[in-house]
């Protein structure tokens, strides 16, 4: 296993660094201005980003990268609650969210710049806005999916809603919302470069930018990459707590695809049935997102 | 309200590519009677939208550039370090750029040369084409009182940081006493007036839309630091200066003719402002008209360069005599 593992790590590594290679080699050759080899951007990167500009720019960025997505997400999975739970208001406000989602968030810079300024609450309000609409909207669809056997059930048995909510339509709508989050997460990092390269006074972007301004190109070059290893660690982020918090998921349905919250329940039935002495405890712990079977795990390759 | 100005300024710039091609078949039309009939050389050169490109529509639309020998193809551009990589990759021949941004391009090692002088401010500091300017009803009267605050520039590590930083030195402050921030030209008199801001740093026409909203200008950065400062420049890569020296001199040779025009009949190049940038008329009468020099101004150069060097823009001083062949 352990062995099968690492070779697949090798096998990963080898393509970047054939691309890294000859990008050098070219670069080395060709000579041209705006391509420095390698070493010379590495040099340039170790300078600034470690860790020089670390605080300066690199924190600042994450913190509003970070806001936003974070406003994004609540937001848009307590809307999507909602919106999924109530058909009629859903309907209502349909063409208003299809709307507002067709709207690129840069060309709201202006608007933004004149309604917050150029300090940081218009960068936040700019990557909320953009990461928010895959959350809200795979939220809703992921609410409005929940196997109604199991609403009908959790109303017969008069649990309460907001038990209801958290621990029945939340988690099974969990597998969508996290599709979501996951797409909304890459937009809030190209809103964050985005929104730096109007009216910002610090921040990667900028950096990039006053970098490619002063024609210093390997620093900009360095400046890149970094946003190209942040955009990749955040990613990795993403699926290493996406994969423990859907552990439940993935191991009952034995795919990464739509939620299948039946199929899991009627397997989970099975194997305990001396300790669930009725049939709600059954609904509330299956539907769970928490403790899940470890049985019947996939390996991660199958994962999108 | 305040929108109003800002969707006239982008129509003014859409309206601009529109006009551009047209003044520039409409002057291939005239070259023809003009004496061009051996087919002159067409050079491709971009400058900054605005006073600068109108500058060159000018030259173009009064025949002084076929006069010279040259046919120019003008496009409008965002000026400063964009239209650098675009020059050294062939895609232009010339480009209007500034003082600022070439002397940093040249001193990072890219071959370019300055041929001839862009725009310049006026000698005479009332019709200085850049302003600092405060709220109307801002308490600030004076540079000196800006220590701690924000200040608005269009772009940071640039021409108009570096005027402003011998202002603040001026008056006791210095470069980093104030806050900068970058805000666009068109979003900035908003950001004043709204205290996002304490000031900011505006150029023509945004100064003229400024002060009809009420706001106060209280300093000249660009004449502050020389009368007739020079800020604009057209450089070349060394390469095309030298295979191409006719083509250099013919171009050279139009953009003196135009400057002297302007500078001998500024009301002339005032009423053709409408037609060349499709600015309205009204405002065309109360711009404050840039000085256009026609040869590099040497000590200009000097002077911002020195700056350039304290404020850490530059390492090393650029041979100016290297760099500047027109």
């Amino acid at each position: 296993m352990i062995r099968a593992r690492l070779g697949d790590w090798a096998l990963a590594l080898v393509v970047p660094l054939l691309l890294l290679v000859g990008y050098d080699l070219w670069a080395r050759g060709a000579g041209d201005f705006f391509f420095p080899p390698l070493s010379v951007i590495g040099g340039n990167f170790a300078d600034d980003w470690l860790f020089e500009r670390v605080p300066t720019d690199l924190l600042p960025s994450l913190g509003r990268m970070l806001a936003g997505y974070a406003i994004a997400v609540v937001l848009g999975v307590a809307a999507g609650m909602l919106l999924g739970s109530l058909r009629t208001l859903a309907t209502a406000l349909d063409p208003v969210l299809q709307f507002l989602r067709a709207l690129p968030p840069p060309a709201l810079i202006p608007v933004s710049l004149l309604v917050f300024g150029a300090g940081d609450s218009a960068k936040v309000f700019l990557i909320a806005l953009g990461a928010l609409w895959p959350v809200l909207l795979n939220t809703v669809d992921g609410v409005r999916g929940v196997d109604q056997t199991a609403m009908d059930m959790a109303r017969s048995y008069r649990i309460p809603t907001s038990a209801r909510l958290l621990r029945v339509v939340l988690p099974a709508a969990l597998p969508r919302i996290f599709a979501g989050a996951r797409t909304a997460l890459s937009i809030a990092i190209i809103l964050m470069v985005v929104s730096e390269l109007v009216g910002a006074s610090n921040g990667v972007g900028h950096t990039v930018q006053l970098a490619q301004r002063g024609f210093n190109i390997p620093e900009m070059w360095a400046g890149t990459l970094l946003l190209g290893l942040v955009g990749f660690a955040f990613n990795a982020l993403f699926v290493a707590v996406e994969r423990r918090v859907l552990r439940w998921h993935h191991g009952s349905t034995g795919r990464g695809g739509a939620p299948t919250v039946r199929r899991s329940r009627l397997r989970r039935e099975r194997p305990r049935p001396a300790l669930t002495p009725t049939r709600t405890a059954v609904v509330l712990e299956s539907a769970d997102a928490g403790p899940a079977t470890p049985d019947g795990r996939v390996p991660d390759a199958r994962r999108p | 309200m305040t929108t109003w100005p800002r969707i006239g300024a982008a129509l003014a710039a859409a309206a601009l590519l529109v006009s551009g091609c047209g003044s520039d078949s409409d002057s291939g039309g005239s070259a023809g009677g003009g004496g061009g009939d051996e087919g002159p050389v067409t050079l491709r050169v971009a400058d900054t939208n605005g006073a600068p490109l109108y500058f060159l529509q000018y030259g173009i639309q009064q025949g002084f550039f076929e006069d010279a020998g040259v046919t120019l193809e003008a496009t409008a551009s965002s000026g400063g370090a964009t239209v650098i990589p675009q020059l050294v990759s062939g895609d232009l021949d010339i480009a209007g750029s500034n003082v600022v941004s070439v002397m940093i391009a040249s001193s990072q090692g890219l071959p370019l040369k300055m041929v001839a002088a862009g725009t310049s401010t006026s000698e005479e500091p009332e019709q200085d084409f850049s302003a600092l300017m405060v709220a109307g009803d801002s308490p600030i009267t004076d540079i000196g009182q800006l220590d701690g605050q924000k200040v608005a520039v269009n772009t940071l590590r640039n021409i108009n940081d570096i005027v402003l930083g011998h202002m603040l030195e001026d008056a006791g402050l210095s470069y980093d006493s104030v806050d900068l921030v970058e805000i666009p030209f068109p979003d900035m008199p908003a950001a004043i007036e709204s205290g996002d801001v304490a000031a900011g740093v505006l150029i023509e026409p945004f100064i003229t839309v400024a002060e009809k909203q009420g706001m106060k200008i209280i300093g000249r950065p660009y004449s502050d630091l020389k009368p007739g400062l020079q800020i604009g420049t057209y450089v070349m890569t060394e390469q095309f200066v030298n295979e191409n020296a006719d083509a250099v001199a013919a171009f050279q040779e139009g953009v003196q003719a135009t400057a002297d025009a302007i500078a001998e009949d500024p009301e002339a190049f005032r009423k053709a402002l409408p037609d060349l940038g499709d600015i309205s008329p009204e405002l065309a009468e109360q711009v404050r008209i840039n000085l256009w020099k026609g040869e590099t101004d040497k000590e200009s150069l000097q002077l911002v360069q020195e700056l350039m060097v304290e404020y850490g823009l530059l390492e090393d001083e650029v041979d100016l005599d290297e760099l500047v062949v027109g």
